[in-house]
């Protein structure tokens, strides 16, 4: 696993010099704010360390990878007023309460505006700061309710499904939520003026959806559900290919009809779409997902073996491109010194990915923040930490999955397998991957 | 200005983007080359000009315009805008401090780029079709163009990022594959193999918690909140069913274990009202319950009405339909106003 990708050139950092404060929580906007550290924003992410929150450390590096942890007791008046001294100093503020919460704490945009008449804020919530629903409390699977995402997809005739990821209303807003606030950067940059960003996972969603929607306005109905149909194509499905949980996604349009058969070895010269499905469903049946892709994708027509995790991590293609980054722990996480994760989802050319550093424990970071950007000496942060306005490292530690190296499947695992909630399961993934145990 | 020399909906959102932002985009294409509704919305708002980029007359008109430009979108694939005649080499010539975005199904480089891709095998090859669906059916595709939506988006971020940094940089390419673009959306599966060596799949035959479920007129997500703390206590008490706060229904575990009792419990209870009313009942508990809507359900709701979500849109040059239609006109409101792309008025009810 490379540490910074395969290209000859440094990171482009072109966020580096933009100071964001996040109070955040669960993945939104921390999906967000993980983009902007990434680009090279310092993201000084705020959380309480009066809460004994445990978080699998997995996705805490995922989310919070690259960021600078700060930890204040906002129930108290003091801590209010540091942040909104710090809010006055940074270039950005952005946060995912509610509204109500907001004002409890005096963290209000208005309020925070007085100190920074130029100042950027964005609030991520579910449905809205205005309007009948603004305080609706909601986490994503709602949202891809709400927004009608899980209705617009899965089996025609089924139960309604959602997206397969139990993040995914989350992170599409949190994309939106990166892009608003760059948007606002170069605003300012042009006008000096600041804004105020009010994005709803609920729109976010809704508006990821803009096609469906336009053609309901034309037709009159509803997108349906289409299971893995595409109108415009001549041929196209998700095939069983030899083994267990083995598939591959295929997409033949119109004009591909002969070179389909010719992969096939169909003597026919242009047989009807749905002979082709099924004589195409009966090759795939006997060669391996890959290899079917790859016969496909040689005569032109796309493919793809349906990738899973693991197949995904150890995938050649991904591994040149240098996806994905290791994050170094201090002390070893079941035995290995660092994990791969994704960076940044795309590469400037000629640059390396970014390098990733892991996520700081709560208030990890409180000390040098309030000296850096507050100019606090040494005496007042001590005040403030035996005061229990702020915190620092060891408050709450991140958790990560138990280190076990078991002889037989743990009784629990053997069960998911049974349950089909997994799709498989490797005792020690870092040999599997190839990671270094140093 | 942003040059959109976008032939899918990848490129042209990419570009719908940075719009969205505030810059001003020109897409050179021929006239009639929106062929369905996600091509006609993606490109909605920007200017045209009528010439095919493929040929002399088209060439001709980027090439005396490149000066002018501080962007430039395509989503031709490796070696597309090559042939269409424009090297990075000579377009760096030409505006030394140039962002182009280049957005491909597997990239610029490495050993699969080139290959041919679909919004299917996107979602295959980025791993969230592997996530999707039921156990006992085959992985299954989302909602239309997600796949393209999301690159085109992250590829907007890209670009943007690039365009602030502005006179501190040089020219800079964005290579974003399609591929990576749909992992970024299932991070949590890698990390959870890369840690624990277990590999997420799609819906099993139990469920830590409620899903989408029928109520009395149409689907609801009756979901009590997040899986690993969801308080069945109040759970319990919203719904009626006093099982629900025994110890076996406490845990996501226990849940699991006792499936089809949870289930033949709930099914019948949420069938006793509409989606509409469980909906706004729950959020009075501080549940978070969803109502399950269609893309039609949209059009008609009166939060994103009221909030200004929709606008009018005039559809004449599209193959798809003529005359006038509603679409979402931008994804967040900005200083109480939605920013979009054109001058349309906000639509209004359908």
């Amino acid at each position: 696993m490379n540490a910074a990708g395969t290209a000859p050139g440094g990171p482009f950092l072109p966020l580096a010099g933009v100071i964001v404060l996040a109070w955040e929580q669960a993945v939104a906007l921390p999906m967000a704010t993980r983009l902007l550290a990434d680009l090279g924003a310092v993201i000084i992410r705020l959380e309480a360390h009066t809460r004994g929150v445990r978080r699998a450390r997995h996705l805490v590096n995922d989310l919070a990878h690259n960021k600078t942890g700060l930890a204040v007791d906002l129930r108290q008046e003091a801590g209010q007023a540091l942040v909104r001294a710090l809010a006055a100093r940074v270039d950005v503020v952005c946060e995912n309460f509610t509204p109500r919460v907001k004002r409890q704490f005096g963290l209000t945009y208005e309020r925070l505006r007085e100190d920074r008449p130029d100042l950027i804020m964005l609030s991520l919530n579910g449905y809205g700061q205005t309007g009948p629903w603004s305080e609706r409390p909601t986490y994503g699977p709602g949202i891809e309710s709400a927004s009608g995402q899980a209705l617009s997809m899965g089996y025609d005739g089924a139960a309604p499904i959602r997206p397969g990821t139990i993040v995914y209303g989350d992170n599409i807003s949190g994309f939106y939520a990166a892009l608003a606030i760059v948007g606002a950067l170069q605003r300012r940059k042009r006008t000096g003026a600041g804004s105020y960003i009010d994005l709803a996972m609920y729109e976010a969603n809704a508006f990821h959806l803009g096609p469906s929607i336009l053609r309901s306005s034309l037709t009159g109905q509803a997108e349906p559900r289409r299971g893995n149909s595409d109108p415009d194509a001549l041929v196209q499905g998700v095939f069983a290919s030899a083994g267990t949980e083995a598939w591959v996604a295929v997409t033949v349009q119109p004009q591909q009809a002969a070179a389909l058969a010719t992969v096939l070895g169909m003597k026919e010269q242009s047989p009807a779409a749905a002979v082709l499905h099924d004589a195409l469903a009966a090759w795939a049946a006997a060669r391996t997902s890959d290899e079917a892709a790859q016969r496909l994708q040689e005569a032109g027509i796309a493919a793809s073996q349906v990738m899973h995790a693991k197949d995904l991590l150890l995938s050649p293609h991904l591994q040149a491109r240098g996806a994905f980054t290791a994050i170094e722990h201090e002390q070893p996480v079941n035995g290995y010194r660092a994990h791969p994760h994704q960076g940044l989802p795309f590469a400037y050319a000629g640059h390396a990915r970014p390098p990733l550093r892991e996520a700081p424990a709560v208030g990890q970071d409180s000390r040098s923040v309030l000296q850096q950007i507050l100019r606090l000496d040494s005496s007042e942060i001590d005040a403030l930490i035996a005061s229990g306005v702020v915190g620092e490292t060891g408050a709450v530690v991140t958790t990560s999955p138990p280190n076990t190296t078991p002889v037989e499947l743990p009784v629990s695992i053997a069960k998911r397998l049974e349950r089909r909630l997994i799709a498989g399961y490797d005792s020690d993934p870092g040999a599997a991957l190839g990671l270094d145990q140093r | 200005m942003i040059l959109d020399l976008s032939v899918g909906v990848a490129g042209a959102f990419c570009a719908r983007m940075l719009q969205q932002i505030g810059n001003e985009a020109v897409r050179v294409a021929p006239e009639d080359s929106d062929t369905d509704t996600a091509m006609a919305w993606a490109n909605s708002g920007k200017r045209l000009i009528d010439r095919d980029p493929a040929t002399v007359d088209g060439l001709e008109w980027i090439r005396q315009h490149l000066t002018e430009m501080d962007c430039l979108v395509e989503d031709r694939g490796p070696g597309g805008l090559e042939a269409l005649g424009l090297t990075e080499a000579a377009l760096r010539e030409a505006t030394p401090g140039l962002v182009l975005v280049r957005i491909s199904e597997f990239g610029q480089t490495g050993p699969l780029a080139g290959n041919a891709g679909s919004e299917l095998v996107n979602l295959a090859a980025g791993g969230m079709l592997f996530l999707t669906g039921t156990w006992d059916r085959p992985p299954v595709q989302l909602a239309p163009y997600q796949a393209q939506l999301t690159a085109g988006l992250l590829a907007a971020l890209a670009a943007a990022a690039a365009l602030l940094a502005g006179d501190s940089r040089e020219g800079v390419t964005v290579d974003l594959s399609k591929q990576e673009a749909v992992l970024a959306l299932i991070n949590p599966a890698l990390s959870e193999y890369a840690y624990s060596g277990t590999i997420p799949a799609r819906d099993g035959t139990v469920a830590a918690m409620a899903r989408i479920e029928q109520a009395k007129d149409t689907f609801v997500y009756a979901g009590p909140g997040a899986a690993a703390n969801a308080d069945y206590q109040r759970y319990s008490t919203f719904l009626g069913i006093p099982e629900f706060a025994e110890a076996r229904f406490a845990t996501a575990e226990g849940r699991m274990d006792n499936w089809q009792e949870h289930q033949r419990l709930l099914q019948p209870k949420l069938r006793e009202r509409t989606a509409q009313e469980w909906t706004e009942a729950a959020a009075e508990h501080r549940l978070t319950f969803g109502l399950a809507q269609t893309s039609l359900d949209l059009l008609d709701c009166p939060v994103l009405n009221e909030r200004g979500f929709f606008e009018k849109m005039d559809m004449p040059r599209t193959k798809i339909a003529t005359g006038t239609a509603r679409a979402p006109r931008g994804p967040y409101l900005v200083n109480g106003e939605r920013p979009g792309v054109t001058n349309a008025e906000p639509g209004e009810t359908r």
